[in-house]
């Protein structure tokens, strides 16, 4: 009788983290606007960041891009945050953006080292945040946070910085 | 009565040094227009505040390089924030230098700390000075002490106010927008 309970609840487990979705669920977005948080403060984002050199990018990032890393803490989660401003738009250069930033700012992509969030990826969470720190979504109206999209060879985050050399996930650096 | 040798030496002393005081203060005044002992105190509270922000140190935040041109580094971090000093707010530039036999920016980028040759900022302090946009310049090395001209003046001030052909002041007047910043225009006092 216990054994079939015992069974019967690690089904019911297993079962639910099939049907979860590797982002976007209640728990990311909740983790995702706590970082937007520390990420303000930390003069990151929002209407204080500081301002870095802009530079030309690539698709599926923003034609113009500054990025920053810091180490931060969420919670009790110590760990290197690397903030990607994305931007976009008629008349942007290099030059546009510097001037005037918050003109042409279209998203902030994050990465962020959460320690034992996901070993197969580094401990990244991913996150797509709107201008406003509110989260972009894709286009099944999936919020973009979290391991985006795990399990998924062609298309997201992991996808292609699964190519970044160094086994680190990253582009810049290894 | 005999006056003892040792009381004149000794006021004889004070008076020198009274006299050297006060030429001392005449410099601050009409001396040279940067490394004077207001402006390396300023910079040292300055490199505090960029501190307190994570603008320079080991806690400093990590922006994108890119190659740069002499007299700065072959390859530079910039970045722009406002911090206070003395409690008044001030717009900042903060200049990573990095530099050496084979830099480069991929190397540069797996280790900061050993290609970092100098810290270059320019500060907007208030009322400082009005014919250059009022820019605080200083020149730091990665300790945050200030670095010397081949005078052995500190470089913190205005570097070098009257002079056109070198320092900070005669190469950013050739800036874009008059507000002595190349990067962009947002500089220029209203």
């Amino acid at each position: 009788m216990r054994k079939s309970l015992a069974l019967a609840a690690a089904a019911a487990v297993v079962s639910s983290t099939a049907l979860a979705a590797p982002f976007g669920e209640p728990k990311d977005v909740a983790y995702a606007a706590q970082l937007w948080k520390v990420l303000e403060n930390t003069r990151l984002v929002g209407a204080n960041a500081i301002q870095s050199h802009a530079y030309t990018g690539a698709h599926p990032h923003g034609a113009v891009l500054t990025t920053a890393e810091a180490r931060i803490r969420v919670g009790s989660d110590a760990g290197t945050a690397i903030v990607k401003n994305n931007y976009g738009g008629d008349g942007v250069s290099t030059e546009a953006v510097s001037n005037n930033p918050g003109k042409y700012l279209a998203a902030v992509t994050v990465m962020f080292k959460r320690p034992g969030y996901d070993a197969d990826n580094q401990d990244w969470f991913w996150v797509k945040y709107l201008p406003d720190g509110s989260l972009d979504k894709n286009p099944k109206g999936m919020q973009l946070a979290g391991q985006i999209a795990k399990g998924n060879t062609k298309g997201g985050c992991i996808a292609c910085h699964s190519a970044a050399p160094g086994g680190d996930m990253l582009f810049t650096r290894n | 009565m005999k006056i003892p040798l040792k009381i004149i030496a000794s006021s004889s002393l004070a008076l020198l040094l009274a006299a050297c005081a006060g030429s001392q203060e005449m410099a601050a005044k009409s001396g040279p227009p940067f490394s004077g002992p207001d402006d390396v105190a300023y910079a040292a509270k300055l490199w505090k505040a960029l501190g307190d922000s994570r603008l320079v140190g080991s806690e400093r935040i990590i922006t994108a390089s890119y190659t740069g041109v002499h007299p700065h580094g072959a390859i530079l971090q910039t970045v722009e924030s406002k911090v206070a000093v003395d409690g008044v707010n001030g717009a900042v530039l903060v200049k990573h230098n990095f530099g050496g036999e084979g830099v480069s920016k991929e190397k540069v980028a797996m280790d900061y700390d050993g290609w970092i040759g100098a810290v270059t900022v320019m500060y907007q302090r208030k009322g400082y000075d009005p014919d250059n946009n009022d820019w605080f310049w200083a020149k730091y090395l990665p300790d945050g002490s200030l670095d010397k001209n081949p005078k052995g003046m500190q470089l913190a001030g205005r570097v070098v106010k009257g002079n056109t052909e070198a320092g900070c002041i005669a190469c950013h007047t050739g800036a874009p927008g008059g507000d002595l910043v190349f990067t962009n225009d947002r500089y220029a006092m209203k």
